[in-house]
């Protein structure tokens, strides 16, 4: 990885030179080991601060709606057209197809400058594996002998841990960690892609629970939601003008309140869910953000998984012309069941 | 420290005096509250030839008019069931013979997917249900609505998804 | 000194069940590999979830709840009735709170409590509350209360405080509602010498643990006149507008006022609100005085760090961590405040 993360600087610093691009959006360590930050560098003097951290948190083409919508401090000119630079690995290719698919993004504001994502490190699997040994994990760094390697060193010494072993849930799943879409992309081995069919497994386990046993499970998750939003504002998918849950304005009924009540936060999510269903590119940074660990990210999943099945084969942001299944029908789709999962 | 704790912890909440729009509850026999969205074009002329021809169905079931099944947003239903329906329902025209061509088409794409929803979450399938009625059947309106009252009634008061401030009285 | 008592871990847990049968016991509990307040605590599991860090959600909920009924309303015929909500009078017991959290209890008693104005919910929760602290034994890698003049062992406006030191813990009442306590649901021992020389040293060792440092000192001046600085477009670029920062802080308050409303009648409630969300300043014609993130980071650290020390005379913030921990984007109190003060970041 860090021959890779050599090349991403160096086509970094080349394109801000070039004056090709007026920012690059990467990555740079954080405080701690297991934190890693987006991080915005205009001045190709600067490129040695973007890195990719074994913890590289949430989706960063998020940032692009914030571009688009001038939220980004800017110190560009008005005249000043160029494109923004991403580091991109699958899921925020997916998440720009997504972007550009729904309008708010045009193709050539955006360079993405491509790499295989060699997934990103769970730092509490990460302590797991390592508390048998009672070791106080120091920093992670990516091996330079072998790319499926973390180095991590502790008070005891250094430690060699295979990445496959320790990568975040939503990463094992992941199967595009090559992006779909990019202007040129850096040679690594990353991360391979894991069986389609494995996206599904999380949500056919729950599938298999009583109703009143999903009940429990999602009302006591839903429970401990604290309505921070966190879930939507780093979703892809969210990137709606004015979110439903905003508007307070007279003429926009208030369809949700801001109380911290069950039935509330339970419709937060429903909502949300329902909102985002076919066109959730499954990236799973909702789970990531959230600080009371909900596991968002099989809940928005369901809604993939059932498109999937009903609608025939499903994942969203692989084409940027694709149309969301759920803004169109076949004359031969599925009635409703009344049944529970029916059909 | 969670929401429901915090409710557990006050005993304000009110179940005595059944609220606007609700029907009774304290009675021997369960009446549940339903909510049926109709279509303006099928449904709900559906509902007025069961009335002009004399059919009974209970009085449970309360009548939203939308334009089209379509048209039903999810927060409708969510909103339902926050303030106290039972269930809830959907009735439109019969695929194919969408007033506006294609309507009913959308809504049976996104109602499945909501359907499925909800029961992944934990509610019973029988509490949110889609139908098909157009304006000449009456009779399949009246029958529809006899049916899902029964069930609802078998069911039992729905708590799930129910309740805010207000009810729990925090 | 004379009034360091010693009790086991038993005697704890006794002392709260005893308690729990007059009021209620808040104390830290596993939730989901996570610390949090609950009621529902374990007896069992009591010291395990004391010896974890500290507890994601701050106890502020406990005394300022993320949503509470102010009135009812119901309107008929013209006729519209008030019926102001009554707030809980039960007694209870905050148990195992670290004192930086307690400092920020102290913040808000100020804020909701000031000699201006007296909140009467907020008031009257804290009437009916002993708040008894925890020695932070092990501090974790995020905290840097020492910067703020707090400390893992220090907690002046506790009831009572706890130190643990292993097989037991002193216990140091340090308000007539702690000493209260400990007469009516203790059963306890005065502290051995040892024992309190012990206490010390866990206080000791635990702060030399605490090697993360926020350069805090004079930012309030520093700020003066930089409300048009490049630093708030630097800190705030990566920021996604979430709230984990405000709610998972002790010492934010902000909140808003809804109703909902059930036909015609409902009920008006109080509830959190974060200045980071993009409608928080937003008015009813639909200007916004702050339209970006960039409006919104710089209100928040403002707040902090430049209208609290000049309103109440200290900074707003205890660094107990929690922003710095949990920041989906790790954005770093502690970085801006070097930048905001011209330093480079210490480690």
């Amino acid at each position: 990885m860090n021959k890779v993360i050599e090349d991403l600087r160096r086509a970094s610093g080349q394109l801000l030179q070039d004056g090709k691009v007026h920012q690059v959006v990467g990555w740079r360590r954080g405080r701690f080991f297991w934190q890693g930050s987006p991080h915005f560098v205009s001045d190709a003097g600067a490129v040695e601060e973007l890195t990719y951290p074994p913890c590289a948190g949430g989706n960063l083409a998020k940032y692009l709606v914030d571009f688009a919508r001038g939220q980004q401090p800017d110190d560009r000119q008005e005249e000043d057209s160029r494109a923004v630079a991403l580091w991109t690995r699958g899921c925020e290719s997916r998440a720009v197809n997504r972007l550009i698919a729904d309008g708010v993004v045009q193709r050539d504001e955006v360079y993405l400058l491509g790499y295989t994502c060699p997934g990103v490190v769970d730092s509490e699997k990460l302590v797991r594996w390592l508390d048998g040994d009672g070791l106080q994990i120091e920093d992670v760094n990516w091996a330079e002998d072998d790319e499926r390697v973390l180095l991590v060193e502790t008070a005891d010494g250094q430690r060699r841990i295979p990445a496959d072993e320790v990568l975040q849930e939503r990463c094992l799943r992941c199967t595009h960690p090559v992006p779909v879409d990019c202007d040129q992309l850096v040679d690594g081995e990353g991360k391979q892609p894991a069986p389609e069919d494995a996206r599904f497994e999380e949500v056919a386990e729950l599938e298999q629970l009583q109703g009143e046993e999903r009940y429990e499970f999602w009302s006591e998750h839903f429970d401990r939601c604290i309505r921070c939003n966190a879930c939507r504002n780093v979703c892809p998918a969210c990137n709606c003008v004015e979110c439903i849950f905003d508007s307070e304005l007279p003429q926009q009924p208030d369809w949700l309140g801001k109380a911290s009540s069950l039935s509330e936060k339970s419709q937060f999510h429903l909502i949300r869910m329902i909102h985002v269903a076919d066109r959730c590119i499954e990236c799973g940074a909702c789970e990531v953000v959230c600080p009371v660990n909900l596991p968002v990210r099989k809940l928005m999943i369901k809604a993939t998984a059932d498109i999937d099945r009903l609608f025939g084969p499903h994942q969203a942001g692989l084409q940027a012309d694709e149309t969301p299944p759920l803004q169109t029908y076949d004359l031969q789709d599925p009635d409703v069941s009344h049944e529970g999962r029916g059909n | 420290m969670s929401a429901s704790e915090r409710l557990k912890n006050t005993d304000t909440a009110t179940e005595a005096e059944p609220r606007c729009g609700q029907v009774d509850k304290s009675q021997e026999e369960f009446e549940p509250l339903i909510i049926a969205f109709c279509c303006n074009w099928c449904s709900y002329a559906g509902a007025d030839l069961a009335g002009i021809n004399r059919l009974q169905y209970p009085t449970n079931v309360r009548i939203v008019r939308v334009l089209c099944s379509s048209r039903v947003n999810p927060s409708f239903v969510l909103r339902a069931f926050q303030r106290g329906a039972d269930g809830v329902l959907v009735a439109g025209c019969h695929p194919g013979d969408c007033h506006y061509s294609t309507g009913n088409y959308y809504a049976r794409r996104r109602l499945n997917v909501f359907k499925r929803a909800l029961h992944y979450v934990g509610l019973e399938p029988e509490r949110f249900q889609v139908h098909w009625i157009s304006a000449a059947e009456g009779a399949k309106f009246a029958n529809v609505m006899n049916e899902v009252t029964q069930q609802i009634k078998q069911l039992g008061p729905n708590t799930k998804f129910r309740g805010g401030v207000y009810e729990q009285g925090n | 000194m004379a009034e360091m008592q010693f009790m086991t871990h038993d005697q704890i847990v006794s002392l709260l069940q005893r308690f729990s049968e007059e009021g209620t016991v808040y104390a830290p509990t596993i939730v989901e590999d996570q610390v949090d307040f609950s009621s529902r605590w374990e007896a069992g599991e009591l010291v395990q979830a004391l010896k974890r860090g500290n507890s994601t959600l701050p106890p502020k909920d406990l005394f300022f709840p993320q949503t509470e009924s102010i009135f009812r309303f119901k309107s008929k015929d013209r006729d519209l009735q008030i019926e102001p909500a009554d707030p809980e009078e039960q007694k209870f017991l905050v148990f195992g709170v670290r004192p930086c959290d307690a400092r920020s209890i102290n913040m808000l008693d100020e804020v909701f409590g000031g000699p201006d104005f007296e909140e009467t919910y907020y008031k009257r929760r804290r009437d009916n509350s002993v708040l008894a602290t925890w020695t932070c034994v092990e501090p974790d890698q995020t905290c840097f209360c020492a910067s703020l003049g707090c400390g893992p062992g220090e907690a002046d406006n506790a009831d009572i405080h706890f130190t643990d030191v292993g097989e037991g813990a002193v216990v140091q009442p340090k308000s007539e509602k702690g000493r209260q306590l400990l007469q009516d649901f203790g059963s306890f021992r005065e502290a051995e010498v040892e024992e309190v020389k012990a206490a010390q040293r866990v206080v000791q060792k635990a702060e030399e643990q605490i090697s993360l440092q926020a350069p805090v000192e004079g930012v309030d001046d520093a700020l003066t006149d930089r409300f048009e600085d490049p630093v708030w477009g630097e800190v705030s670029a990566s920021c996604i507008g979430c709230g984990i920062c405000t709610y998972l802080c002790p010492t934010c308050h902000c909140y808003d006022l809804q109703s909902e409303v059930w036909g015609g009648e409902g009920v008006r409630y109080r509830c959190w609100d974060s200045c980071m969300f993009s409608d928080f300043t937003r008015m009813a014609g639909g200007e916004n005085p702050r339209p970006t993130k960039r409006e919104r980071i710089r209100n928040r650290y403002l707040h902090k760090f430049s209208y609290m020390p000049d309103r109440y005379g200290f900074y707003g913030c205890t660094g107990c961590g929690r922003c710095l921990a949990h920041c989906p984007v790790n954005i770093d109190v502690i970085e801006f405040l070097s930048r905001a003060k011209g330093v480079s970041p210490s480690e």
